[in-house]
């Protein structure tokens, strides 16, 4: 252990709202907090808004409907719809499994987050928080160009995705399987160009589920593959000859630990070679002429830390379909989690709570959102306070979208409360003001 | 406590870490992207330009081997005739490829590479390195070295660690502009070609006596649609200062990099600044892309695949460092004792805002304009300097004049002069002494046994 060397670094203190990480969470919340008047910073590692959307490659949105309702609206529906319409290989109406032009959605998130009046701040990662002993959040530290910078506001939204803030400000969270300590596995999405798209689309079906000649199966009993570990393979075309995949699985990644990313990333780049070729030899009207022409310039994480809120969403609450008196958002995706390589008998115990039928859905409550013991401090994005397979339905776009709205809205009313207490938020109000914007709250 | 730590993992950084490996060194290398290749897989620049002074390649040693094994692979056509007249040659290259080929190089020697990870401080006592600190997932962490090697491109870990630096042009600071790189696929290049032929006014750089040389290279690298920019500036379709859309193949059919957009004004080193730059330059993208495909032949059915995904910086920092290198030494291709590198790119100035119109027709460019076949030297001190013991910097931001690196900043010759760092950090490290004190003899030895080349 090594002890910081006392020395003085900038203090930015002018914000009253900082969102740190820029995805689809961290989008959400800073167009919600500036456009209650707050003034809002977005702390983004990368050079580009969208997270696992865009940097990441994730080739489609998960539904948005529950088959009857939008169940995501507000300014979740207007990012989707925005990028829908210069996408003209979508129909107009479509709201579910809808691919994704990365490079049209970073420029929807650029343009909403600062017309919305927040500024973004690109290329920067936190580094530190100092906290006080009653769990208000003084300032945060973060690495950039510009070396080390402290920067202090009001309220503080961690939309880290993994509640790197939260935790090290001092947050209660749970992590991966209770026995075995293990996570969902990661996937490194990626882009094929120069596919024959007619032999794609009327080929066999690439998705093992939903065709059993699937070239996927084919590929995953080779011996030539040896990274290809199972046949999960989801794709879409995304562009002209251009077809997006997360496929595949890279096990026992923890995305808190650097050098375990650090070699699952070499590791994805070469399976999605892997994959590439696979995919030429079983099918090749497809795919014999295609080449990788991208891969994800971050891990599609699926699963890290829980941070432990006033109220712990759980698979009961999913299974019953509940609703509570404070609830800021639904959801109806299925409980999607992807088998750890030792919980195989586990999945058996999820796949029996029935996946929302047409028109369900169930609450997301204001309290998953505030981490006990923090008061200034809200989370948002797959780290809020759940258990580990409620998760599995919660982690994706949509809902991450519809529940950060609240967030950021939250943030924004805290800025007025006495400490900036997250805990004291009006949920009334909130949850007036969510309907009055648009949200799906019936 | 590692001998060598890299920070930064563009060309220059990653070649230094290989280099440094194959000596024996245990290495470390940090990147704050998700992969290696710095400008030409984090920006999106491509092809190389150029190992090449006429027809000897001047850029060998690692920096060219990684080329041979993407050859071998298909995935690089390897060094071809550049049809843009600019240069000799290009090297276009596959990206996906560049990845996996250099992070596999410096695994299969024993080097470490941490990803994700950002430099954060340093910690400099008497004018020596004890350690980094860098941020990443696990918060801040401390990293011990021997020796230690600035390959940021921006030279932070110089600056921050006391070297003194130049920052821009001598005279007002200004930097080159900035340009968000677009890849393009499903490109008609006949089409393309068809144009150069059939438009001479869209393409001046061509007359009817060389506009065959498009048809000598398995790659066309080319620049043009003047007058439909020009046109495009005018009716508000573009709104940014550029006169020439630059085109590249590349090692995929129908893929091509878009050179076109044009940040002005921006820092490298500032964050607030870049923030804004990233941006523009997106904004820029967007602009091009819909002028390339509703008026240019061959891009009608082309798709937008990535731009970046980071800006691309052409210069911020450079070192002072034991020997700045100058212009008339680029010019007059000066001979060092302590040579470690040639190249042979022309000085490719972009104009930073502040000066009229198209650096092609500053006053100026006559002085700048190097002979066609002359090759120039690096020396070992435009890598170190007085400041820092065991400090070596690499890369564009080596002890430069503005001009100087104007040519020098290009990714071979990055590549280049990041071999000799690596081996240098080696020797220092090995025989515990000061940067400064690496014998050059050895360096030039061990640097010929690894395949550089060098006109001793």
């Amino acid at each position: 252990m090594y002890l910081m060397k006392e020395r003085n670094i900038q203090l930015n203190a002018e914000w009253d709202v900082i969102v740190v990480g820029g995805g689809p969470a961290g989008c959400t919340a800073a167009i919600a907090s500036a456009r209650e008047g707050a003034k809002t910073l977005l702390i983004e590692a990368t050079g580009c808004l969208g997270g696992m959307g865009t940097a990441g490659l994730v080739p489609a949105w998960c539904p948005f409907s529950n088959g009857k309702d939008m169940v995501t609206q507000g300014i979740g529906k207007k990012i989707f719809e925005e990028v829908k319409k210069g996408m003209l290989h979508v129909p107009e109406d479509a709201l579910d499994w809808v691919p994704i032009d990365h490079e049209r959605l970073k420029r929807v998130y650029d343009e909403m987050v600062t017309e919305a009046g927040a500024t973004v701040l690109f290329n920067t990662m936190l580094s530190a928080v100092d906290a006080d002993d009653n769990g208000n959040v003084q300032a945060i530290i973060t690495s950039n160009k510009a070396g080390l910078t402290a920067y202090s506001s009001k309220v503080y939204i961690d939309c880290t995705a993994d509640g790197d803030l939260a935790v090290w400000a001092g947050a209660e969270y749970l992590k991966g399987d209770e026995d075995t300590g293990e996570m969902q596995p990661a996937t490194l999405c990626f882009l094929l160009s120069n596919v024959n798209e007619r032999a794609y689309l009327d080929g066999p079906k690439l998705n093992p589920e939903k065709d059993e000649h699937s070239p996927a199966i084919s590929i995953s009993n080779s011996d030539d593959y040896p990274l290809v570990k199972d046949a999960h393979m989801c794709s879409v075309v995304t562009g002209p000859t251009t077809v997006g995949f997360n496929a595949c699985h890279l096990y026992g990644i923890d995305n808190t630990d650097p050098m375990s990313v650090s070699r699952g990333l070499i590791e994805g780049r070469k399976l999605a070679d892997q994959i590439k070729n696979g995919l030429a030899k079983y099918h090749p009207k497809a795919f014999g002429n295609a080449y990788l022409v991208a891969t994800g310039s971050l891990m599609g994480i699926r699963e890290t830390r829980r941070i432990v809120g006033d109220y712990v969403l759980t698979i009961d609450d999913y299974a019953n379909r509940r609703s509570f008196e404070d609830e800021i958002s639904r959801n109806s995706y299925f409980i999607d989690v992807h088998p750890s390589l030792n919980s195989k008998g586990k999945k058996a115990a999820i796949s029996e709570v029935k996946s929302c039928g047409i028109g369900e859905s169930h609450g997301i409550p204001y309290r998953c959102l505030t981490p006990k013991k923090l008061k200034n401090v809200l989370v948002s994005g797959r780290n809020i306070s759940c258990d580990r397979y409620v998760l599995g339905s919660i982690r994706v776009m949509p809902p991450v979208m519809a529940f950060s709205e609240a967030a950021g809205m939250a943030a924004a009313l805290a800025t007025k409360i006495e400490n900036y207490d997250v805990h004291k938020v009006d949920t009334d109000y909130l949850r007036q003001r969510l309907r009055e914007e648009g949200a799906y709250l019936p | 406590m590692y001998d060598v730590i890299i920070v930064g993992g563009g060309v220059s950084g990653s070649i230094a870490a290989i280099a440094a490996s194959r000596c024996g060194a245990n290495t470390l290398l940090i990147e704050q992207h998700a992969f290696l290749g710095g400008t030409l897989t984090a920006c999106g620049v491509g092809p190389m330009m150029t190992f090449h002074v006429a027809d000897k390649q001047v850029v060998r040693g690692i920096t060219s081997e990684v080329i041979d094994r993407l050859k071998m692979k298909g995935k690089s056509p390897g060094h071809i005739f550049d049809t843009t007249g600019t240069t000799y040659t290009v090297t276009p290259f596959d990206s996906e490829a560049l990845k996996s080929e250099l992070e596999d190089m410096l695994i299969e020697c024993g080097g470490e590479i941490l990803y994700h990870t950002m430099l954060a401080d340093v910690n400099v006592s008497k004018g020596k390195i004890n350690n980094i600190k860098v941020c990443n997932k696990s918060g801040l962490s401390d990293i011990y070295g021997k020796v230690f090697i600035d390959a940021t491109g921006d030279a932070d870990l110089s600056k921050w660690a006391g070297v003194d630096c130049y920052l821009g042009r001598h005279s007002d600071q200004a930097c080159q502009p900035m340009t968000l790189k677009i890849r393009m696929t499903n490109v008609n290049i006949e089409m393309v070609k068809e144009s150069i032929k059939n438009m001479p006014d869209e393409f001046p750089r061509y007359d009817k006596h060389n506009v065959n040389i498009i048809e000598k290279a398995s790659r066309l690298s080319t620049g043009g649609f003047v007058k439909i920019l020009a046109k495009a500036k005018e009716n508000g379709a573009i709104n940014f200062n550029r006169e020439e859309i630059l085109i590249f193949e590349t090692n995929n059919k129908g893929e091509v990099i878009i050179n076109a957009t044009r940040i002005q004004g921006v820092l490298g080193t500032d964050p607030y600044s870049l923030t804004q730059a990233e941006i523009e330059g997106r904004k820029q993208a967007a602009e091009i892309v819909k002028l390339l495909k509703t008026e240019v032949p061959g891009f009608e059915a082309a798709q937008l695949m990535y731009t970046g995904p980071n800006i691309g910086v052409r210069s911020s920092r450079q070192i002072k460092g034991l020997y700045t290198l100058t212009i008339k030494d680029l010019l007059t291709g000066k001979k060092f004792e302590d040579v470690i590198a040639h190249g042979g790119y022309p000085v490719d100035i972009h104009p930073p805002e502040g000066e009229d119109g198209d650096e092609s027709n500053h006053p100026d460019r006559e002085r700048r304009h190097l002979e066609w076949g002359k090759m120039y030297s690096i020396p070992y001190r435009s890598l170190i300097n007085s400041q820092v013991v065991n400090l070596i910097t690499v890369g564009r931001c080596i002890s430069a004049d503005f001009e100087a690196q104007g040519g020098i900043r290009v990714t071979p010759i990055a590549g280049a002069i990041g071999h000799a760092g690596g081996v240098a950090a080696y020797l220092a490290a090995a025989n515990e002494v000061c940067t400064s004190e690496v014998e050059i003899n050895t360096l030039h030895k061990v640097l010929e046994e690894q395949g550089a080349y060098l006109d001793l």
